[in-house]
């Protein structure tokens, strides 16, 4: 609700630190609540109550932490920079209710095209200092070799077939 | 402080229910993880998302019974006493936690652009590319006709003979991310 409402009322440039703030800035009302509130919430039969607290204040803090970064989160992600969930609302706001591959390409983002889906990629990647744009060049920085490093292995592992170059590499 | 700290009364289980529950998430979780590694090194890609489902559902299927013994089917015991049925309830919470937090982790480092662009540039020499050829790799009608291949076959799309279709599930996906835009105003996206 904090951030629906904070997202609604002013333009918020960095939506995902918003929201962890958020979920910082909760973090706090919800650990008082479990010290505070009796194990069987005043209302659940004695066998149902948990009677280890640290057991109930871990397990609350594994949800709240679920609920976020595997929810909440994860929506942000998705409306917001999902390629194939973007490419959906594309087709089902379209005039036929169809697209072929080449009007994906144009149409893509609301009309934006694809081209400004990389665009947007290019921006991020430079803000979290990964890569910089030197004249007409894409530079990998150090932290974003380090990165390239750690999932290159992810991906060996995980199977994922090789992106490779035109020529090659 | 001491006063506001309620008093935790005693049980017959001792709270063993819900730890044993927590832990047979886990265990099933670390079950889960290993089965779909193996499915990884089994199957294509375009089997793995249907494989990584059956592998979970076994787990929250196997769950409760594998916690049966432990804690004694509730035959004659009521809701009152907790017992396989609490230690079910947070072992099923559990493992689809841990499921929900490592999926997006997955598909980060399976589907994310920019991670295939970086590991693009990790093999060049000077670790650099011209612009355009790294737009030309990824801004591709290729790349394009891949995922749309990709969604057709997770049952997003439908293929008609004047382009791509959306099925019902596409529909409902789309209709309910396209709700989530506008209530948190964020533009085009994507």
């Amino acid at each position: 609700m904090l951030i629906t409402a904070r997202f609604r009322r002013e333009s918020v440039e960095y939506r995902a630190k918003a929201m962890t703030g958020a979920f910082l800035v909760i973090l706090p009302f919800l650990i008082a609540a479990i010290f505070l509130s009796p194990a069987n919430l005043g209302f659940l039969p004695e066998g149902l109550a948990s009677h280890f607290l640290w057991a109930d204040l871990a397990f609350s803090l594994f949800l709240y932490t679920v609920g976020f970064f595997g929810g909440v989160l994860q929506l942000y992600n998705l409306a917001d920079r999902g390629f194939s969930l973007r490419i959906l609302i594309d087709v089902m706001e379209s005039p036929g209710g169809r697209m072929s591959v080449d009007e994906v390409m144009r149409g893509y983002g609301a009309g934006r095209g694809i081209e400004w889906m990389y665009d947007k990629r290019i921006d991020g990647m430079t803000k979290t200092g990964l890569v910089i744009v030197d004249g007409d060049r894409m530079v990998l920085t150090t932290k974003g070799l380090r990165a390239s490093g750690v999932f290159s292995w992810l991906q060996s592992f995980l199977r994922v077939p090789q992106t490779r170059s035109a020529d090659g590499k | 402080m001491a006063s506001v700290i309620p008093a935790r009364t005693a049980d017959p289980f001792g709270g063993r229910q819900v730890i044993l529950g927590l832990l047979a998430g886990v265990a099933w979780f670390g079950i889960f993880l290993a089965g779909h590694f193996l499915a990884l090194r089994i199957f294509g890609p375009a089997v793995r998302p249907r494989a990584t489902q059956l592998i979970l559902m076994g787990g929250i299927v196997a769950l409760p019974f594998s916690l049966a013994h432990p804690l004694s089917l509730p035959f004659e015991s009521d809701l009152a006493q907790g017992g396989w049925l609490m230690g079910t309830i947070w072992g099923w919470l559990t493992l689809i936690g841990l499921f929900v937090m490592y999926m997006p982790f997955y598909y980060t480092v399976v589907a994310s652009l920019s991670v295939k662009t970086i590991i693009l540039l990790s093999r060049r020499q000077d670790f650099a590319m011209p612009l355009s050829t790294v737009r030309g790799q990824f801004v591709s009608r290729a790349l394009v006709a891949q995922r749309l291949q990709t969604m057709k076959d997770n049952g997003f799309l439908v293929e008609t003979s004047n382009g791509y279709a959306l099925t019902p599930k596409g529909r409902t996906i789309a209709t309910l991310f396209s709700a989530v835009k506008r209530v948190w105003k964020l533009g085009a996206g994507g």
